[in-house]
């Protein structure tokens, strides 16, 4: 499957038209990665927003001193899903640490910057972009409160 | 009529110009309570976003599981220029806490849902910019709540080496 054709998946860019989805698409740069290997580290600058092509990535919290395990697992990301919002939201910078969890993972990688410059240039396509972004988040909050309340954090 | 220099303040509205700001202006409704006084509930289908202007809006859960959670069941106070109810915009429509006035007196502003989507569609940069902002904004509490999560979930680990 093309990235063009996983970029139409992802809630975000649900809508575009092929010629908007090919100027994301060559924004994005196509990655590999294998089990337990680490794409970003929390509290790195948030440079990219990502999306799962192929496999599985897990979200985790780092502890100091310790190797990652699934433990620390926060969420887990599925093909056609984004992550990596933190790089719209200041200080731009990855809250969490994130791990190839599957035998393979594929992502595209989004540069930030240039993804702004491009929804700022062309506003019609950035609202229609933002206006799902904050659907996204909305939801994964919700979600993650959900979370929170079911699963009482010791006081 | 809400001034122009007080929406000029208010964050989401921040970076805006003036025919910007007007259109918003045009659109927003003055509302005042009392202390005590329900300004939504929970669950309720999210038809408007607000804004303090005076006075303290307490944000809390109805719901008695969260209610159990110290966390959870903490309310949260705004106070001038925060904006609230952005549930309005994420399916699917419901307000996920209940706003209500906690000091003497609430003077706010409600802005439409459906008026603001139809000035967004109109000025797409001006829809980009509020989205952009209230993305800030929401990915911002969930950024919190992660941080929260983990760290508790952090503490249990290490309690159990």
């Amino acid at each position: 499957m093309a990235a063009i054709e996983h970029l139409r998946e992802v809630e975000t860019f649900q809508g575009l038209g092929e010629e908007i989805l090919t100027e994301i698409e060559r924004l994005a740069e196509e990655k590999r990665f294998t089990t337990g290997e680490r794409l970003f580290k929390e509290g790195d600058t948030a440079t990219h927003l990502w999306v799962v092509e192929e496999g599985t990535i897990d979200l985790r919290f780092d502890l100091p001193g310790r190797e990652t395990s699934e433990e620390a697992t926060l969420s887990s990301v599925a093909a056609d899903k984004i992550f990596g919002w933190s790089s719209f939201v200041p200080p731009y910078k990855y809250k969490l640490s994130a791990y190839c969890a599957s035998d393979q993972c594929r992502v595209l990688a989004i540069e930030r910057n240039a993804l702004r410059d491009y929804l700022t240039a062309h506003p019609e396509i950035g609202y229609q972009v933002m206006a799902a972004m904050l659907q996204v988040v909305g939801r994964r909050f919700d979600r993650l409160q959900g979370t929170a309340i079911n699963a009482p954090m010791a006081r | 009529m809400i001034s122009l220099d007080f929406l000029e303040q208010v964050d989401v509205f921040k970076n805006l110009d003036d025919s910007q700001l007007s259109a918003i202006q045009e659109r927003a409704e003055a509302v005042e309570f009392k202390k005590g006084d329900c300004i939504f509930v929970q669950g309720d289908n999210a038809t408007d976003v607000w804004i303090a202007r005076e006075g303290d809006v307490e944000l809390r859960t109805e719901d008695p599981a969260a209610q159990k959670d110290a966390r959870a069941a903490s309310p949260s106070f705004l106070s001038k220029t925060q904006v609230f109810g952005w549930t309005c915009f994420v399916p699917p429509h419901t307000y996920r806490l209940s706003g209500y006035c906690g000091s003497r007196t609430c003077k706010v502003i409600r802005l439409k849902r459906e008026s603001l989507l139809a000035i967004f569609e109109k000025d797409a940069m001006l829809g980009f910019k509020v989205m952009d902002y209230l993305v800030q904004t929401v990915g911002k509490q969930f950024e919190e709540l992660q941080d929260e999560i983990a760290r508790n979930r952090g503490i249990e680990m290490m309690s159990q080496w």
